[in-house]
């Protein structure tokens, strides 16, 4: 795995539960893990409202500036988020916000990026009515890229419907990012999978498949 | 069209355009921001157009011009944001102009803060702005139902001449949760006769006026505005009822918070403590009659808000002196668990216990 690994995507395709799953999941290795919470887009649902649960688990957390992260929507990002970036022992996952828009952040961090150890990832969620087709998946990548400066190496298949997901979302999802992959030749680097589902899935799918708890979900949102 | 994955906020804005919006006119606030932004890219391209104008003043105002030329048109905003509009609101209550608002409500009061609250049950119910008015005040509790009920809510604000809210707090504009759309048949509404389409010459100019200095008049005018408000609590009223059937304990909550108390009861019942839930779909009018069918085993009622206390109110008003009412809430953003809602229901039940020596 990368040193840098960069999660950006449309809002609402689950770019944050992926993070979170992603650096819990890197814990065990051998290099501190740090979660860089850049999403200033977004005023609800960031991963760093579970800074206790990640930092219990030697996840060191940078979101804002204010320590008073979850109430406050002042587009700030503490300067302690160069740190992980350019310390050559620190795992970095970076939380980007949601869209181009929320992807412009990262060009402020352009230049401490380690080029050749830095995966910049796109999360392809197929139930989001914006992010269904070959043609939506180009608009969003290239604004993706244009903002940011950075290009998209990889792509993670998270096609999900919360706790309603079943493997047919999945493979629509994964249908979309073959297509994608070919188109723009990138690789399917990552599969986000409820922890439920992971037995269900075909072994022959390119890609790694991260089993997802959803740490953001209270309990009360899967009743009606 | 399959189901899909969606924001409220952007749910309610896909629903709108299918119920035959028009126009919006609005002004950004957190944490409603998706609505105007969704509105931005995606009315123009359904016919319609989005307007983000200079305050949310402008924007309420554009909404009466818009509604007295008789077209669909709507909305959205946040607690200080609808407090601003609430002049605008009580004037198209007297011109008698059918709009939709949004309000996905933060905490309060003042600017206050950016998290879900449902103080702003006051400001929908009793009517924020000035004279004897009401709007009809819908409140989901998931992002289908939401959706559902901003389609209705167009259909409805037509048929009645009069705004209809749709109170969510922002907890249900940011979650996302899968939706369906589904299609339905137009209702027949009556033509927009009065509406100030340009008069080709054939007939005498249509006014939208607010103002009537005859005072005659405009008793006749609150006269008839009553009538309506009748009509609405006869036909219009809507709410839930979750176990009630054999209750000791019922919860009055609406929205999110109703999501919270429904998995409380379903932990008191597990342990043999019977409660159960009214949840209001339309805060006003308030669902009264749910209250009629309760059951003689009923002891206590609890009203469950993010708040310090609104609707409890009408919990009072509804339950006319038969059972004690008790309250729980949490403000300001905070939300609480449903262990809390437990134990402040277990309380209540032990406290009537003592008072009625059982």
């Amino acid at each position: 795995m990368k040193r840098v690994t960069i999660v950006t995507g449309h809002f609402g395709s689950g770019k944050s539960e992926f993070a979170i799953n992603l650096a819990l999941r890197l814990v065990s290795a051998e290099a501190p893990v740090a979660l860089l919470d850049l999403d200033v887009v977004n005023p609800y649902f960031r991963s760093r409202e579970q800074r206790e649960l990640l930092e219990r688990n030697a996840v060191r957390v940078i979101g804002n500036t204010f320590g008073k992260d979850v109430g406050v929507d002042v587009p700030a990002i503490s300067a302690e988020a160069y740190g992980p970036l350019q310390d050559p022992s620190t795992y970095a996952i970076i939380d980007a916000g949601g869209d181009p828009v929320g992807a412009r952040v990262l060009g402020s961090f352009r230049h401490v990026l380690p080029r050749e150890n830095c995966e910049v990832l796109c999360v392809v969620n197929a139930s989001r009515p914006e992010t269904q087709s070959i043609q939506q998946m180009r608009r969003l990548i290239s604004g993706i890229e244009g903002e940011s400066g950075l290009r998209i190496t990889g792509l993670v298949n998270n096609t999900h419907m919360l706790e309603h997901t079943t493997t047919r979302e999945l493979r629509r999802g994964f249908e979309l990012c073959r297509e994608i992959s070919e188109a723009l030749e990138l690789p399917i680097l990552y599969h986000g999978v409820l922890q439920s589902l992971v037995e269900e899935l075909p072994g022959d799918w390119p890609g790694e498949l991260v089993p997802i708890a959803m740490y953001l979900r209270e309990a009360w949102m899967h009743g009606s | 069209m399959d189901k899909v994955l969606m924001k409220g906020n952007e749910a309610l804005c896909a629903a709108a355009i299918r119920g035959g919006c028009q126009f919006f006119f609005g002004y950004p606030i957190t944490p409603q921001n998706e609505i105007p932004e969704y509105m931005s890219r995606e009315l123009g391209r359904a016919g319609g157009t989005f307007l983000q104008a200079e305050s949310e003043v402008a924007a309420i105002n554009m909404v009466y011009g818009a509604a007295g030329a008789g077209a669909r048109v709507m909305t959205s905003s946040s607690s200080p944001g609808i407090a601003l509009k609430q002049e605008g609101i009580s004037y198209i209550c007297g011109a008698e102009l059918p709009c939709v608002i949004v309000n996905i409500s933060r905490g309060g009061p003042g600017l206050g803060g950016i998290q879900p609250s449902q103080a702003d049950y006051f400001q929908a119910t009793r009517g924020g702005g000035n004279g004897d008015y009401y709007l009809l005040v819908f409140a989901p509790a998931n992002i289908q139902e939401a959706a559902d009920l901003m389609i209705e809510a167009f259909d409805l604000a037509d048929l009645y001449r009069m705004p209809v809210m749709i109170l969510g707090d922002g907890m249900l504009g940011q979650m996302m949760e899968p939706v369906v759309f589904k299609e339905r048949k137009p209702r027949d509404l009556p033509q927009k006769d009065w509406a100030t389409t340009g008069t080709a010459g054939k007939r005498k100019p249509n006014i939208i006026n607010s103002l009537r200095l005859d005072p005659a008049e405009l008793e006749n005018l609150n006269i008839r505005l009553q009538e309506k408000y009748a009509q609405l609590k006869a036909n219009e009223v809507r709410y839930e009822t979750h176990q009630t059937e054999d209750a000791e304990l019922v919860f009055v909550a609406y929205g999110t918070s109703s999501r919270i108390v429904k998995n409380a009861v379903a932990v008191m019942r597990a342990n043999g403590l019977k409660a159960g839930l009214i949840r209001p779909i339309t805060l006003w009018p308030f669902p009264e009659q749910a209250f009629e069918e309760l059951p003689d085993s009923l002891r206590a009622l609890m009203s469950v808000e993010l708040s310090h206390g609104q609707m409890i109110d009408d919990v009072k008003i509804a339950a006319r002196g038969r059972w004690p009412v008790g309250f729980y809430g949490r403000s300001g953003g905070m939300i609480f668990t449903q262990q809390e809602i437990v134990e402040a229901g277990e309380k209540l039940l032990r406290e009537v216990s003592h008072v009625s020596g059982v």
